[in-house]
């Protein structure tokens, strides 16, 4: 596969002006992204509204993509990653249990990247969520486990390795 | 380094993916230009993910893409910091958009920030008061000049013998 847009693509569209460049990344990635959001809330509407701070904010910051050591997606994921996690506040890790009893189950019904833990432990899909989706810090979650850092480093990199290992 | 063993240990997909600290994003950074391998490694993560986010899409709903312009035409313009400016122009970027820019400055707590117009107004002011300042201390000084040749012509008047 090849990547949709490149930099070059993107400073292009820069080029052209603020509004038609949020327009073309929302017409290329916007689907995209509203399924990645999916994954960090259940309630349609919260992830809309999480959707437009997403382009609101990169409206502001499209050179720093340009910057940035990613590629232009995996930046405007990670950009849409702490957006939501600001948005969500603290309580994220809470509002993903809500309801929940299985880790696997995500907001529109299809699984993401838990579909790619399935040979993970229980414990690295839990140190995994609490990370990635509620964006909480390495510290906390080895005080909740009553394990040490390196422990804590070390079931998050294996469950990043198994996510690329079944990644296609 | 031992760049397979490096890649090995998970770091960029944690790069990757915003997991990484602030230390392991600065080691993953300064390695990355001096690396071929590390790049294609990471080139071929970013596919992967870019590939699974597709297949993961979902049509936002419909009129998001207004309130998105909604949301964006109630932001105030933002003009660059001079230095930018400068530097945008010189890239042959002609310094910005032609847009209409509002200036927003942080100010301090201590210090208001007014129209220049009052800048005029206040100059125009403080030159009256001076005059007003002036004229009075002139017509004061005439006034006891004149009290003082009163009382002189006064003195010469009870002087003179009565007829």
């Amino acid at each position: 596969m090849e990547k949709t847009i490149t930099k070059e693509i993107l400073k292009n569209a820069i080029s052209t002006g603020k509004q038609p460049a949020i327009e073309f990344l929302y017409t290329e990635y916007g689907a995209m992204l509203y399924g990645y959001v999916l994954q960090f809330t259940r309630d349609q509407q919260e992830a809309e509204n999480l959707l437009v701070s997403i382009f609101t904010y990169l409206s502001s910051h499209l050179t720093e993509a340009c910057n940035s050591g990613l590629g232009v997606y995996c930046w405007l994921q990670s950009e849409a990653r702490k957006i939501i996690l600001r948005e969500r506040g603290p309580d994220a890790s809470a509002l993903l249990d809500e309801g929940r009893g299985d880790l696997q189950e995500t907001a529109s019904g299809k699984s993401c990247y838990f579909s790619l833990l399935g040979e993970a432990s229980h414990e690295q899909q839990w140190i995994f969520r609490e990370l990635f989706l509620a964006g909480r810090g390495r510290e906390e979650v080895a005080g909740q486990l009553d394990k040490d850092l390196p422990y804590i480093d070390k079931q998050l990199k294996e469950s990043l390795l198994i996510i690329n290992r079944n990644l296609v | 380094m031992n760049i397979e063993k490096y890649i090995e240990t998970g770091i960029i997909e944690a790069y990757v993916m915003g997991l990484a600290d602030h230390s392991e994003r600065r080691e993953f950074e300064r390695i990355l230009p001096t690396s071929p391998d590390l790049q294609q490694a990471l080139l071929n993560f970013e596919l992967k993910i870019e590939g699974l986010a597709m297949r993961h899409s979902s049509p936002p709903p419909p009129g998001t893409w207004e309130l998105i312009q909604d949301r964006i035409r109630e932001l105030p313009a933002i003009r660059p910091p001079a230095k930018e400016r400068q530097a945008g122009s010189q890239n042959g970027n002609g310094g910005g958009t032609p847009e209409e820019f509002i200036s927003i400055q942080a100010i301090s707590s201590t210090h208001i920030k007014i129209h220049k117009h009052w800048k005029t107004a206040f100059i125009t002011v403080f030159i009256l008061s001076k005059i007003f300042l002036a004229l009075a201390i002139y017509f004061f000084v005439e006034y006891r000049h004149a009290q003082k040749d009163i009382r002189q012509l006064q003195e010469q008047v009870d002087k003179v013998p009565a007829k």
